[in-house]
């Protein structure tokens, strides 16, 4: 038999990779024996054989930041792979990881800056000079400085971009408070009652080492704030014998593999936690040492309080069985280690802050917090920016203004003399997008806008002036992500080639604006550049220097510390970073702004829909990231339209077929989109995709086939299907009054052939 | 000593359907839009609220008895000596009788190089002492490959402790692409509910 020949260079990478692996317990399949193949780290050109440059980064597909190789030959990005050095996501990636390469190369990106040569919208340009789009850029910004307004500036970030500090600096040093995370959409709901229950934003669910997992409406087989890293630990739990249980009103990919599938009825997640806490303290199945050291309730006035959401009572308003919800809730509370998961299914609701901290309640009451296989706090490093630091502005934006952005502008209640968006797309993202482009085309309203971004999208179609932004594979930044392996990471986004065309990255722009603009702005972008900038985060990490600092990051991508191992209960020495130090089930804050200090589930009074009507949710694609990847031909080709997700009753009840166009119609308006006719979806509710559908963004995103440099845009196969429908067309601004994310998911509609 | 014998085991309890193997392909094997090396087959089954669905990445077996290979015409398809069946681009005439042959429908015509096109096992890296671009990039840990000769490597190891399956048995093919957990619907079922191929 023949012994594949390992260098020492590659057994070293083996054994490196193994780290994160072994840290699993029993692995990822083949790694690290002699006469295995090599699980990644190199790749080689298929018409040389020859190895290919690799650039280790950050992916910035979605908010996980997984670890990447980008492979370079001749000077093209040719490749992506997961980085093996990164125990984030040991060494793999997923499709939409993959695609980055066509993030880079698509023929529609913009390449040059561009002057508006027709009305907003018309989407007729005239190449400029940087030197004339900056000069007026900064020109305007300059004298808006200068008048004392700089609230005149209104910000808006992408949805990963905003994690960026870098956006935030430029904000805070030209003096707006007004900067707007577009990621406010979809998260705040969730992080807000976070924040409020136990002083964090996110939970680190402990998969791997849980016996059970019960998951409100998560979709982690297909998305996931920290999409990879999460479901490489779910599928090791559940491996390990892990049961997963799945509420969702849709059989999503992670439904349909879960042992148990219960269709509950849209934003009713609340109520049935709330029912299953009562179940575990009327049946003594409470931690009760957690809930007396920890939390800020007593357990009698806690049992008092749960008393009246009886599992009848749930059952009724969710559709679930109330010997489900009561059968479910003791599995939770006596198959420990135990944890809930969470996000926009549940919260994206008007009343999300309360249905989240009602989940996470489940998990306080059981005492599975921060423990083995529980539901535990993020570890990061509390990165610190070079000084001089731009002060903070006294009176943010919060999540609540930022969804109700542009119907306060349209009142006049927000006034704009400049917008800046940088890969921000709410003439898309937003509910009511037509609002907001109806907004963004009006002078009068937005008397300015330049879009930093790199397509001609649905809102920077409507700017004055573009500037084109390199893509996250061209761009530097630094970040402490948390990991699942429960120790702080740190992880460099470095360009792996270089900036297409002239675009230039976010970074390099806000410098030279803050050079041209100054009046003071200038000196918090004294660090000259990114490179210099992310040096002077690194050596203020702790032990990172030691290892190399900046220099090991640029070779490997990735840092934590070598003898980190993961610690649980840290609330037992730090406590948790709320007022009282404690779990906060009673919230004063929640009870001073005049909502229920106890996780409550509002009357459905005001979300109720009629008799004859639907609930529509929307959901996100395993190879799409809300509307930021459909411009990529690997992706659309993948997923490229949207059908309604129809149960066959409610079909036939309305002569609905497969494949017939059908008219969904909402307060707002109706939309019409082919049927999709499955067993996987409640009765009452119907589901569409939300990442297609684009009328902008390039030709590919379109569904058009074109003429380029790449044949592959001749055979865009999909034309003759279409590109599917926009739903937030149809979806009217509803907004948690706590948490600002809009009400998304549950909206009544009517269904009828079209 | 045996000769190295490769094969490919995807385990499905760890698949979740997520196309990375697929997309992976894309990029490594420059597959033009309309074909496809490998795919992930979906297939529901089942009525409300006792629905489910599964999972199949498809992707050439490499056949210890392949078909293709008897039928080419012009020898442009041939196994090499670890299992791996390669078209000669050279020797190619593009005339689909392999096309027609293979009964898991894992072949192309290229719409560009009008020559037969398919999963090689991405060769060029197995032949670097690289593992095949959707087995390094699976997020799960869902696919192994490897020497089956070979009783102490992962892939035999894995094969010795489970039940598997392979697609279409009767046809005497020998595929080499081994399944845990398959669903007998998408074993026998080529086509996709909303993706898949032209």
């Amino acid at each position: 038999m023949p012994v594949r020949k390992v260098s020492r260079r590659t057994f070293v990478k083996l054994g490196s990779a193994g780290v994160g692996i072994a840290a699993l317990g029993a692995g990822l399949g083949a790694l690290a024996q002699a006469d295995e193949l090599a699980p990644g780290g190199r790749t080689v050109s298929r018409t040389t054989g020859g190895s290919r440059r690799a650039i280790a980064s950050a992916c910035l597909q979605c908010p996980a930041r997984c670890g990447i190789l980008g492979f370079v030959e001749e000077g093209q990005l040719v490749k992506i792979e997961g980085n093996p050095k990164d125990f984030h996501n040991q060494g793999r990636l997923c499709a939409k990881g993959q695609a980055g390469v066509n993030h880079v190369y698509n023929p529609d990106r913009l390449l040059y800056p561009m002057r508006r040569a027709g009305s907003r919208g018309a989407n007729l340009w005239q190449r400029v000079s940087w030197e004339e789009a900056l000069q007026e850029v900064a020109a305007r910004l300059a004298e808006l400085h200068r008048s004392g307004n700089p609230d005149g500036l209104l910000f808006m970030a992408g949805l990963f971009e905003g994690t960026q500090p870098i956006v935030q600096r430029f904000a805070r040093a030209f003096g707006t408070s007004r900067l707007c995370q577009e990621m406010h959409l979809f998260q705040s709901n969730k992080a807000i009652a976070q924040q409020l229950t136990w002083g964090s934003s996110q939970e680190i669910n402990d998969v791997a080492r849980s016996r059970y997992i019960l998951n409100f409406g998560v979709n982690p087989y297909e998305s996931h704030a920290l999409f990879v890293p999460f479901v490489q630990r779910l599928i090791e739990g559940r491996m390990k014998g892990a049961r997963l249980v799945t509420l969702d009103p849709r059989l999503s990919s992670t439904a349909a593999k879960s042992d148990e599938w219960l269709p509950i009825r849209p934003g009713t997640d609340g109520v049935v936690a709330l029912a299953m806490a009562n179940v575990i303290m009327q049946k003594g199945l409470h931690d009760l040492e957690f809930i007396r050291r920890w939390t800020n309730i007593g357990s009698a006035q806690l049992a008092e309080y749960l008393a009246t959401f009886t599992p009848v009572m749930a059952g009724e308003i969710s559709d679930l069985s109330p010997a489900s919800i009561e059968r479910i809730a003791i599995e939770f509370a006596t198959n420990k280690p135990s944890t809930t998961l969470s996000a926009g299914g549940a919260t994206l609701h008007a009343h999300g802050v309360q249905a989240e901290r009602a989940v996470a309640l489940l998990n306080a009451v059981t005492g599975n917090v921060d423990v083995p296989g529980g539901y535990c706090l993020p570890r990061t490093y509390q990165l610190a920016e070079p000084e001089p630091r731009p002060p903070e502005p006294g009176q943010a934006l919060s999540p609540v203004q930022c969804s109700r952005l542009f119907d306060e502008i349209q009142e006049g209640k927000i006034r704009v003399e400049n917008l800046m968006t940088f890969m921000a797309n709410p003439a898309y993202s937003y509910p009511d997008p037509q609002l907001t482009g109806r907004v963004l085309a009006d002078p009068n309203l937005v008397p300015f806008h330049v879009a930093v971004d790199t397509y001609v999208t649905e809102t920077s179609v409507l700017a004055d002036i573009i500037l084109p932004a390199a893509t996250y594979l061209e761009s530097w930044d630094i970040q402490s992500t948390p990991s699942y392996e429960l120790v702080p990471q740190v992880s460099l986004m470095q360009p792996v080639v270089k900036p297409l065309g002239e675009s230039i990255a976010f970074h390099d722009i806000a410098i030279e604006l803050a050079r041209r603009i100054g009046g003071g702005m200038e000196q918090y972008f004294d660090f000259g550049s990114m490179e210099a900038y992310v040096l002077a985060t690194a050596s203020q990490v702790p032990g990172l220097a030691e290892a190399g600092g900046l220099k090991y990051l640029k070779e490997n991508g990735h840092w934590h510390g070598p003898d980190a191992r993961p610690s649980y209960r840290i609330y037992e020495s730090e406590g948790f970073r709320t007022p009282s130090g404690k779990f906060e089930i009673i919230s004063k804050a929640m009870e001073d702004k005049g909502f229920s200090a106890l996780p409550d589930f509002p009357s459905l009074a005001e979300n109720r829909k009629k008799e004859e009507q639907l609930m529509l949710v929307t959901f996100q694609w395993n190879v799409h990231t809300y509307g930021r990847t459909a411009p990529s031909m690997w992706l659309s080709e993948i997923v490229h339209e949207n059908p309604v997700w129809i149960h066959p009753e409610t079909a036939e009840s309305l002569g609905i077929s497969k494949g017939d166009l059908v008219r969904v119609s909402s307060e707002l308006g109706d939309l019409t989109a082919k049927a999709w006719v499955t067993q996987g979806i409640h009765p009452d509710v119907i589901a569409m995709g939300a990442c297609v559908g684009h009328w902008e963004s390039g030709r590919v995103a379109q569904g058009k086939a074109f003429e380029s440099k790449d044949p592959n845009t001749r055979v865009i196969w999909w034309q003759k299907h279409g590109n599917g429908t926009h739903p937030y067309r149809i979806i009217p601004l509803k907004v948690d009054p706590i948490g600002g994310s809009p009400a998304w998911m549950g909206l009544p509609v009517t269904l009828a052939k079209a | 000593m045996s000769r190295v014998r490769y094969g490919m085991l995807i385990d499905l309890r760890r698949c979740t359907g997520c196309n990375a193997c697929a997309v992976a392909c894309k990029a490594e094997n420059a597959v033009p839009l309309g074909r496809w090396r490998g795919w992930v087959k979906v297939v529901e089954k089942g009525v409300y609220p006792h629905a489910s669905r599964s999972f199949l990445p498809a992707i050439c077996n490499n056949c210890e008895n392949p078909i293709c290979v008897r039928n080419c015409p012009t020898q442009a398809t041939y196994a090499r000596e670890d299992g791996i069946v390669m078209v000669d681009p050279h020797r190619c005439i593009g005339c689909k009788y392999c096309i027609a042959s293979c009964p898991y429908d894992v072949r192309y015509l290229s719409p560009f190089k009008k020559i037969v096109q398919k999963c090689l096992w991405c060769n060029h890296r197995v032949d670097a002492g690289l593992l095949p671009a959707c087995v390094q990039t699976c997020p799960t840990g869902a696919m192994t490959f490897g020497d089956v000769n070979n009783p102490i490597s992962e892939i035999s190891r894995l094969l010795a402790s489970n039940p598997v399956q392979v697609l279409k048995p009767e046809k005497d093919t020998r595929p080499h692409v081994f399944y845990i957990a398959a669903d007998m619907v998408a074993m026998r079922t080529m086509g996709t509910p909303w993706e898949g191929k032209e």
